[in-house]
């Protein structure tokens, strides 16, 4: 009998710590894992910069941000169960979604749009290199930053335009973003995707030839950066997405009216490593005020995946990818 | 006879360094760096410190891999080299299974373990275990009858034979299988870092690519070289301890 | 089966033999099985357990089609041609090294030396000094597969019984013909024992090569469609890898077999 007591005793502890953990847990927010990435998300850098510009954090949602270097990752991970969400190219989503993914785009991040006052994302070559139109490219290499997203379906939008048949043609590398330039500049590639922060850095060196922009590529503005979140999350906490959502669209309103006090606080937290006044000069994405999608231009480059890419077996219907009702009104 | 061995190895060492040293000096494309550089820039970034926290992510995954698969493959390939069961069942599948580069199966390890340690320790553990089977197998098979017969006839059971006799005959050939194990445990541990990783010596010779720091590129080749180099000689030390009535020839 | 003594005969006998013999095929197919089953369970997305019928389709996919069937092709070129050179290079190192005590003491070190260090690492210095294309794999390969053709080779050649040498030259026969009708011949089965470890080497190089960086061969068609998430395409490109492996050593112990046809070699694979 007495040996039996140090075995009540601990079962008796562990009980009570468990409940009290389990206590704890449910009066917690849901927690947020979301896949981030390296360029155009300055919405996202300044809500982790500024905890102060999020203040639904810690009571409606927590967050654990992960950084991914390359899009395709970020759908693997969430595939794994490792993510709730993340960002990507509304594309990208339209073909995970047709592939069987289950997520949706809730918001947008950036879009590509012509016009002076964006940045388009540009492919450039060396400046005394033999490249100088597209079709020179023709047995060479581009290098894309992820297969099956923007910067692959922009590269071969102009290869096509060019009358190229990529991947016969020309062969299109994945690389990370930092190692694009320094690939363009040794021949490893005959012409590289540029994303700001890396194009202004690229641009201050010197020696690269800017030959087409993404939207050039493509022939119209377009959605570029969502963010998804997977469905049975939203279906399971959807006031923690609400939550999110709406200091999401508060960061993007500060960004877009204090944009340089905003750029330095996101190089000041180290999320870009240009050098500050090169940084604090690059030209910028379009971003929609209330994080609005552009749900007329996925359909079309959703109908360009299917008929011109192959990408797509069969049309994705993109109204029931989309779901804005989470944003704040 | 020995010592003059070992001279003549260390003078045709440093007669090599020598050589690249001098090359180094002459104008060489950026990513040629001489010995002497490599050696500052490794010990500035040892003392910085940047280095082991990579170092610890890499070796958090290699060596519960390492030990979970060679373990693992020693103990199921001793028992299938005395047990023609376990043979039939297992042999052909290791033995068909073996050429395939285990590093192909990491995409699907992610999907299945996550993008985090998890799926690269299953597929260095994966690695590891071929070699520790094949060699503890055929180390088993090779015991010599006689031993065998002499246990049996003294009065032993089949498994203090197992363990008196099989399990010591076998082990020069095991340890031969266990370092193989170690070098493939390094290479698919560094093949999976630079595929995907965001932490560890071989993700930070791809961040040295990607932004052309050839002297972060050298240092963390010289890293990986020296903790090959230290975990064979752990591997020696160990084996001459424990096969201590075996004659070595410096294989 | 009657008549043996004291036998149980009959039809039981027959059946357990049977069996007996099918025992080897037990664990691949119960693993086959249990594959579809969960595949089909519906409780796993097709991207985590893709059916085995759509790998074979996609394994069909990939023999039938031009452009898939070329990239097989790029990765096959790769590994042997990266291993022919570390064949030629070898066996001309190892040999040198076995007939030679002064190419022994200045080879020798560096090679059991730099056996621990994982030559991996080099590949993205490789890849700087020759570019993305094929040639820093095949490099790759070459230095890869060098090291177990020279150690094999050089024992080979030092393993040579002297009596053979030495009763050739008694018989009057020419250093040339003494290299020629007793070196090689006495050195094969080692210098084959190198060659056979060191193929799926060269197989296993160029695909994690592939896998890094790279625009065509099978281990980039891995990625791709990995990154597609295509897991069907992608377990079909790794039985076309494993089959291309087993392809490959069971020429060479064909070929072995031939040449060293003393000493016919126990197929691993029977």
């Amino acid at each position: 009998m007495m040996r039996r007591a140090p075995f009540v005793c601990g079962v008796f502890v562990a009980s009570v710590l468990l409940g009290a953990a389990g206590a704890r847990a449910a009066e917690e927010p849901p927690l947020i894992r979301l896949g981030y990435g390296v360029a155009a998300e300055e919405q996202l850098w300044l809500m982790m910069a500024r905890p102060d510009l999020a203040p639904n954090q810690g009571k409606r949602y927590r967050l654990k941000p992960i950084v991914f270097q390359v899009i395709p990752e970020r759908f693997q991970a969430y595939v794994a169960g490792e993510l709730d969400g993340g960002t990507a190219p509304g594309l990208s989503v339209i073909f995970a979604r047709a592939q069987g993914v289950d997520v949706k785009a809730v918001a947008s991040i950036c879009q590509e749009a012509a016009g002076k006052d964006w940045f388009s994302t540009t492919y450039m070559a060396k400046d005394d290199g033999p490249i100088k139109t597209v079709k020179d490219l023709k047995g060479g290499t581009i290098a894309v930053v992820g297969i099956k997203t923007a910067t692959d379906l922009w590269a071969r939008a102009a290869l096509l335009r060019a009358g190229l048949v990529p991947d016969k043609d020309v062969k299109l590398v994945p690389m990370a973003f930092p190692a694009v330039g320094p690939a363009v500049r040794s021949d490893k590639v005959g012409m590289g995707t540029f994303v700001e922060p890396f194009y202004s850095a690229e641009k201050a060196k010197g020696g690269l030839r800017p030959l087409f922009t993404a939207v050039e590529a493509v022939g119209y503005d377009h959605e570029l950066l969502d963010l998804f979140f997977g469905e049975k999350f939203l279906k399971a906490h959807p006031d923690a997405v609400r939550g999110f959502l709406a200091d999401y669209v508060a960061a993007t309103g500060y960004y877009l009216a204090n944009r340089e006090k905003a750029r330095r606080d996101i190089h000041k937290a180290g999320f870009v490593r240009t050098p500050l006044e090169i940084y604090l000069k690059n030209a910028d994405w379009r971003r929609d005020f209330h994080g609005r999608v552009d749900v007329a231009s996925l359909k079309k480059l959703a109908a360009f995946m299917l008929e011109k890419l192959n990408w797509l077996e069969k049309p994705v219907n993109v109204d029931e990818m989309v779901d804005q009702s989470f944003l704040p009104r | 006879m020995m010592r003059s061995v070992r001279l003549a190895r260390t003078i045709s060492l440093l007669a090599l360094l020598a050589l690249w040293q001098l090359l180094s000096t002459r104008a060489m494309p950026e990513y040629v760096l001489g010995p002497a550089e490599i050696l500052r820039h490794f010990t500035a970034a040892l003392v910085s410190g940047e280095l082991f926290p990579h170092i610890g992510a890499s070796l958090a995954r290699s060596i519960p891999g390492f030990a979970l698969g060679t373990s693992v493959g020693i103990l199921l390939g001793l028992l299938a080299g005395v047990a023609r069961g376990l043979d039939e069942l297992l042999s052909p599948v290791i033995f068909l299974t073996y050429p395939v580069p285990k590093i192909v199966i990491l995409p699907l390890l992610m999907l299945w373990f996550g993008t985090e340690d998890l799926s690269k320790v299953v597929i260095i553990a994966l690695a590891c275990f071929y070699p520790a089977f094949i060699n503890a197998y055929y180390g088993a098979k090779a015991t010599p009858a006689i031993l065998v017969w002499s246990g049996l006839n003294m009065g032993a059971r089949r498994w203090q034979v197992f363990r008196k006799v099989v399990v010591p005959s076998a082990l020069p050939l095991i340890f031969a299988g266990v370092r193989v194990s170690l070098a493939l445990s390094f290479v698919l541990l560094f093949a999976a870092e630079m595929i995907n990783a965001r932490a560890g010596l071989g993700f930070l010779i791809r961040q040295s690519e990607n932004s052309l720091r050839f002297d972060l590129m050298y240092v963390s080749i010289l890293t990986i070289a020296v903790l090959g180099y230290l975990g064979d000689r752990l591997l020696r030390a160990t084996r001459k301890r424990v096969v201590a009535w075996q004659e070595l020839q410096g294989a | 089966m009657a008549g043996a003594a004291g036998r149980v005969s009959g039809r039981p006998r027959a059946l357990l033999r049977v069996l007996a013999g099918l025992r080897r095929y037990a664990l691949p197919a119960l693993a086959l099985i249990a594959w579809e089953l969960l595949a089909r369970s519906g409780r796993f997305s097709p991207i985590l357990f893709p059916s085995l019928v759509n790998i074979a389709r996609e394994f069909g996919g990939l023999v039938t089609h031009g452009d898939r069937l070329a990239e097989a092709w790029y990765s096959l070129y790769r590994a042997l041609g990266g291993f022919a050179l570390a064949a030629a290079a070898g066996v001309l190192i190892g040999t040198l090294m076995g007939r030679s005590t002064l190419a022994a003491g200045l080879f020798e070190p560096l090679f059991s030396g730099t056996y621990p260090v994982p030559k991996i690492a080099l590949f993205p210095l490789f890849v700087f000094v020759f570019g993305i294309g094929s040639l820093s794999k095949v490099a790759l390969v070459f230095l890869e597969c060098l090291y177990p053709i020279v150690i094999n080779t050089y024992y080979g050649t030092r393993a040579v019984n002297r009596v053979l040498v030495w009763s050739a030259r008694n018989m009057g026969a020419t250093p040339g013909q003494i290299l020629r009708k007793v070196v090689v011949p006495a050195t094969a089965p080692f210098i084959f024992a190198g060659f056979r470890v060191a193929l799926p080497i060269a197989m296993i190089v160029v695909i994690i090569t592939e896998m890094i960086g790279s625009a065509d061969g099978l281990g980039y068609m891995v990625i791709y469609a990995f990154a597609s998430f295509q897991t069907a395409r992608v377990l079909a490109a790794v039985v076309a890898i494993a089959l291309l492996g087993l392809a490959l050593d069971g020429i060479l112990v064909a070929v072995r077999n031939r040449l060293v046809f003393w000493e016919k070699l126990e197929s691993y694979y029977a």
